[in-house]
């Protein structure tokens, strides 16, 4: 019991690293009225220019990539859904088919197969593995992967951003008055395509953290956090606490199921469907409440 | 005169209008196959012949592009449908695992011949159905947003679906992750001695028309699509907004798992883990390439089955990798969304001018 709680915070915050940096980039396109449902593809590609460009040139390289290769993607999504009047939900839908393919084809061209590419040199040490023996902190702050500390750090530039900066500000102008912000002499256009810019950049630390977390690329590597991203900025009411709650409770639950599975008389591929069941369960009854209270409130 | 040719031209019917689209996606998926043989391949030629005639070659190759596009059939249409009402359903995936795990399992434990292939059919429906269930109840009764909550009992599915299928319901004796064969009297017959063919397609080609009859021919369909635009006014007018907040998705839900006993009753002979192989998703891609035409289904699902059958023939001999087929699905779904280069060429095909 006692190194139960730890661990559970442990694993919780690993979780969250790369849930919570997908939804925060998404809540920025929320913001300017438009949420970006490609975050599962731009997970997937910042993960794999990680692997793809470190492989060659070093974490560093492949970190820059994982930020500029997605957050690039996101851009032209967003140029090509403004330009060709196309429906932006569609566009993300197509995106997300379109990245696992691209990626697919370019593992193929560039490491010779299509399924996993392991590089140890890409695996991301831990934080400060002599501090680990620290009580409490130690196994739950020191033993966590640089890679996940970076997309916490991430997580909370991307905050700090969008609640205390012009820029958030802004963001949130250009959603919901577009010409207030026209008539202060800035570009709803342009904001429109920061907030892409920093969804898609936010979903490559969150990739990128995923592939250092096991020094390799999987197919299928994102496995469903960008749509647990997109339930958490629902969840969350698409605003930054809510946001940030609901992460962290799906964190919480993802955690727990991990944990879950090493104990032996519990089955361990039943356990993987708790938390979206769970997660079902809490959007309806949150729901029926919601709408139990409008009804009050009328009456 | 002059104030008659000023008037704009009569509308078409959509079902035209969406055929058109359908053509356009195919020539543009024809240039997409040859860049991509160019860009990726050594032998572009060889790759492009393989991977946009391979499908066609012979009738074994169309009888299996078609078998193969059946399903994809069954499950846009159900898309379709709760596309329509307005709710945008992202669940088809795990619907179309539960309904071909319950398909196969019903087909191994019931008694042979038609009776089995009847009970593994509805089961497989059922087995959809169970698994939209909630999200139709979520929304009817607490007003659940449907995407969130289809694509949590989605993934939920595809768990616990992966887990019977390797776990206590999985073939023994069996080298691929499979569960028990449904006997050979049990599963669909085929319509022609030799070739893949099942009833499959027509049975889809068939619902599409109902659907299309459904939707632009009787009241009802035209309320659901009137509610789908504008749930208000529809409230307003007293229509059954109630019915339409959850029927649509148990539809779909039905549609899906329709699909997954297709699956499992064809040539599988069985639920194979991972069965579904993304038919939830590329449901998705092929009903907004059919731009919400349900006629328009049927070559956007054999559109989408011609590219992944195309990919397959031209990995075999040649060095192109099959997932490029994913590339170009999403570059067509792309494309037939955007209004600019569609208007264009729409006029340009029509030679009418564009005002």
């Amino acid at each position: 019991m006692n190194s139960f709680l730890p661990e559970v915070a442990m694993v919780t915050i690993a979780a969250l690293a790369p849930i919570l940096a997908a939804a925060l980039g998404g809540l920025a396109t929320e913001y300017v009225g438009v949420l970006n449902i490609a975050l599962e593809g731009l997970i997937m590609a910042g993960g794999f220019a990680y692997v793809a460009v470190g492989g060659t040139w070093g974490p560093a390289a492949g970190m820059v990539a994982a930020i500029t290769v997605p957050a690039v993607l996101a851009l032209a999504q967003d140029g090509f859904a403004r330009k060709a009047r196309a429906d932006a939900f569609v566009v993300g839908l197509a995106m997300n088919m379109l990245i696992p393919g691209a990626a697919s084809v370019m593992s193929e061209l560039i490491f010779g197969t299509k399924g996993v590419v392991a590089l140890s040199a890409l695996a991301s040490g831990t934080l400060a593995p002599g501090a680990v023996h620290v009580p409490v902190v130690g196994p739950v702050l020191f033993s966590q992967r640089w890679s996940d500390i970076l997309a916490l750090l991430a997580s909370a530039v991307v905050a700090l951003g969008l609640a205390l900066t012009p820029f958030g500000l802004r963001l949130r102008a250009a959603g919901m008055k577009p010409e207030s912000v026209e008539l202060a002499g800035l570009s709803p256009g342009r904001l429109r395509d920061g907030a892409y810019a920093l969804s898609g950049a936010a979903c490559g630390v969150a990739g990128m953290a995923m592939a250092a977390a096991i020094g390799a690329w999987v197919p299928n590597l994102s496995a469903g956090r960008g749509w647990i991203a997109l339930v958490a900025i629902y969840l969350g009411r698409k605003r930054l606490k809510g946001t940030f709650l609901a992460s962290l409770s799906f964190a919480a639950l993802l955690a727990l199921a991990t944990l879950a599975q090493a104990v032996p008389s519990l089955p361990a591929g039943l356990l993987g469907a708790v938390p979206y069941l769970v997660t079902a369960v809490a959007v309806i009854l949150g729901s029926a409440a919601r709408g139990q209270y409008a009804r009050k409130i009328k009456a | 005169m002059n104030e008659l040719c000023a008037l704009p031209p009569p509308p078409q019917s959509r079902a035209w209008e969406a055929l058109r689209r359908l053509a356009l996606s195919s020539g543009l998926a024809l240039v997409l196959v040859f860049m991509v043989s160019v860009l990726v391949s050594d032998e572009p030629l060889k790759a492009f012949r393989a991977f946009s005639l391979g499908p066609l070659n012979s009738a074994r190759a169309l009888a299996t592009l078609l078998e193969a596009a059946a399903p994809l059939m069954l499950s846009a249409t159900g898309a379709l449908v709760a596309f329509k009402a307005g709710h945008f359903t992202l669940g088809g995936e795990g619907q179309v695992y539960a309904g071909a795990f319950m398909a196969a399992l019903a087909g191994a434990w019931c008694p042979e011949g038609s009776f089995g292939l009847l009970a593994a059919v509805m089961a497989g429906v059922l087995g959809g159905t169970l698994v939209a269930a909630p999200a139709a109840a979520g929304k009817r009764w607490a007003g659940a947003d449907v995407l969130l909550v289809t694509f949590l009992l989605s993934q939920a599915a595809l768990h616990v679906v992966d887990w019977a299928i390797s776990g206590p319901f999985r073939d023994a004796g069996n080298n691929l992750i499979a569960m028990d064969p449904i006997p050979q009297a049990s599963l669909l017959p085929r319509l022609v001695h030799n070739l893949p063919l099942t009833p499959v397609p027509l049975v889809a080609g068939l619902v599409s028309v109902g659907v299309w009859i459904f939707l632009s021919r009787t009241r009802c369909g035209t309320m659901l699509a009137l509610y789908g635009r504008n749930s208000r006014f529809a409230a307003l007018q007293n229509f059954p907004v109630r019915s339409f907040e959850w029927a649509p998705i148990i539809f779909a839900g039905a549609m899906h798992g329709l699909a997954g006993a297709a699956l499992s009753l064809g040539s599988n002979g069985t639920a194979v883990r991972g069965i579904s192989g993304g038919l939830g998703w590329n449901a998705i891609g092929a009903a907004l390439v059919a731009g919400g035409e349900p006629l328009a289904v049927v070559p956007a699902a054999v559109l989408f089955s011609w590219l992944d059958s195309g990919a397959r023939q031209a990995a075999i001999f040649t060095e192109l990798p099959p997932d490029a087929a994913m590339i170009i699905k999403a570059l067509v779904i792309m494309a037939a969304t955007a209004k600019p280069a569609y208007t264009r060429l729409k006029a340009l095909l029509g030679g009418r001018k564009r005002t």
